[in-house]
């Protein structure tokens, strides 16, 4: 944590802690710094040296907040392409956030233009990129005079408003996203989801094995019509086409969904997977015969040779710690209930394996294993009751 | 060679052979040959039970107009690439699919090659 108490100390100084307010003033010599901040976010992401070649004008008009995009203006040279960026004194940090990225990302798209025609990166690039700029660094991205600002060392989540705004819904498709324009984009809900869907998009082509295939992207969008082709081309060896690139979405923004850390899955699916891990499905051969039945644990442990059981019973226990994992403290009983379904499992798997050194038949088991198969079947079932109660 | 003129000559070669004969008795019978390989088309015995459940995975979306599905495997074995799979609700068969794309941790794509898929539905390897 850091305050610049110097500065609060000061008299008639009136110190506001960052965030309050939307609107920010802007200043030229803070601006730049701000603006330096922002580029150095986007070219972090893209791991990417600041070899800036375009210049970016920054013109501050005295006019009131705008309420739509910040309009850009790009302008060829014989050296290179020049953009100029208008911006109000008053303006929406995140708005200015949102100018700058799209700046950054034009320039280093131009930068070996030498045709006339200005390439532009796709809006879901502009939009994702600024989203997961913005989830990684928010305000602290912005350099304002008179306010205090509370640093926090731990590094957030880029991922965690797209997370939250994509609750409950499957990702959207990749040609529904990419083919996207702003004028479908209206509705703010709409706008929401789509900005989010973007995000997790350019999170996952900015991973550290993919970054700089979307660099070349970038840098080949001047050398054709559209964006697809550059797109196909640089990421040819993970996406052969645009079916590919759907399916390899869906993988893709599924699992990103799906590794929030913070994510515990509902009670009533985590009560489905322990009644799952609680029962077994087999193929089993009967005088010739073969029939598939599925039989609950204790059932298995009573019924089974111990060498059929046990790689069963050690899938079963990895599962379940797996499934810990992904259990939430409430409702109360349902943590212990998955705990103490895997020790149950451990502690017979354990005793079982050092009283039978080496695979035994059922004939061969002594007193005391038909004692603990017993106590251990008994266990499971009462288990298996408790789990059957939670979800009903 | 030669045989030897000389009587001990004689004698010392003898004895050799004799030895020689007496050496080779005492290696016993000849063993008998090993019997010929016969072609068999007897196969491995299945064992008595064989467990089922060690890649089951669920359904989490699937992409009607072009064929696929998004399969979950979280907790249980990834199914490998090409694999046929059968997709199946309350116990029935619903779906046919084959393993056939990028996967991602335990997330992976299937073309669904028959029948109507349900987010939820579960997968297991045909048989």
């Amino acid at each position: 944590m850091h305050r610049r108490d110097a500065m609060a100390s000061k008299p008639g100084r009136e110190i506001r802690p960052v965030g309050d307010d939307p609107f920010i003033e802007l200043r030229p010599e803070l601006l730049t710094v701000s603006c330096e901040r922002i580029k150095r976010a986007v070219l972090t992401r893209l791991d990417l040296k600041d070899a800036w070649r375009g210049r970016i004008h920054l013109h501050l008009h005295r006019q009131p907040a705008i309420d739509r995009p910040v309009a850009i203006r790009p302008q060829v040279f014989r050296d290179g392409w020049q953009f100029h960026v208008a911006l109000p004194d008053k303006i929406e940090w995140t708005r200015l956030v949102r100018a700058v990225t799209e700046v950054v990302l034009l320039e280093i798209a131009n930068r070996d233009n030498g045709s006339t025609v200005c390439a532009q990166p796709p809006l879901w690039l502009a939009e994702g990129m600024d989203a997961l700029v913005i989830g990684e660094h928010g305000r602290e991205l912005i350099i304002e005079s008179q306010t205090s600002l509370n640093r926090s060392s731990r590094k957030p989540d880029p991922l965690r408003d797209s997370r939250a705004a994509l609750v409950g819904q499957d990702p959207a498709g990749f040609s529904d996203l990419t083919l996207a324009s702003a004028e479908q984009l209206v509705q703010p809900a709409e706008f929401a989801r789509f900005r989010a869907n973007a995000a997790l998009l350019v999170h996952a082509l900015t991973v550290e094995t993919r970054r700089s295939r979307t660099v070349e992207f970038l840098r080949n969008l001047p050398a054709a019509l559209n964006w697809q082709t550059p797109f196909l081309h640089a990421h040819r060896t993970e996406i052969a086409n645009l079916l590919e690139a759907e399916k390899w979405w869906a993988v893709n923004a599924t699992h990103e969904l799906a590794q929030d850390p913070a994510l515990f899955w509902p009670p009533a699916q985590v009560t489905v997977r322990l009644a799952e891990i609680f029962r077994e499905s087999a193929a089993v051969r009967a005088g010739g015969a073969t029939a598939t039945e599925t039989l609950p644990l204790a059932r298995l442990i009573t019924e089974w040779e111990f060498a059929a059981q046990q790689p069963v019973l050690e899938r079963k226990l990895a599962q379940l710690q797996l499934l810990l994992l992904r259990t939430p403290e409430e409702p109360a009983p349902l943590r212990p209930l998955v705990t103490e379904s895997f020790r149950t499992l451990d502690r017979y798997l354990a005793e079982r394996s050092g009283a039978n050194a080496g695979a035994v038949g059922r004939g061969d088991v002594g007193a005391r294993t038909k004692v603990l198969v017993r106590a251990t079947a008994r266990r499971l079932e009462s288990l298996s009751r408790k789990a059957a109660a939670l979800s009903r | 060679m030669p045989f030897p003129q000389h009587p001990r000559a004689a004698l010392v070669a003898t004895l050799l052979g004799t030895l020689a004969l007496v050496g080779c008795r005492t290696l016993g019978p000849e063993p008998a040959p090993a019997p010929a390989p016969v072609a068999t088309n007897a196969v491995p015995e299945e064992p008595r039970i064989r467990p089922l459940d060690d890649s089951v995975g669920r359904v989490v979306s699937v992409n009607v107009r072009l064929k696929f599905a998004v399969l979950d495997y979280t907790l249980y074995r990834l199914p490998a690439q090409g694999q046929m799979l059968v997709a199946e609700r309350d116990g029935a068969v619903v779906g046919e699919l084959r393993v056939n794309g990028p996967a991602q941790g335990t997330t992976l794509s299937a073309d669904v090659l028959a029948g109507e898929l349900r987010a939820g539905d579960r997968t297991r390897p045909k048989r």
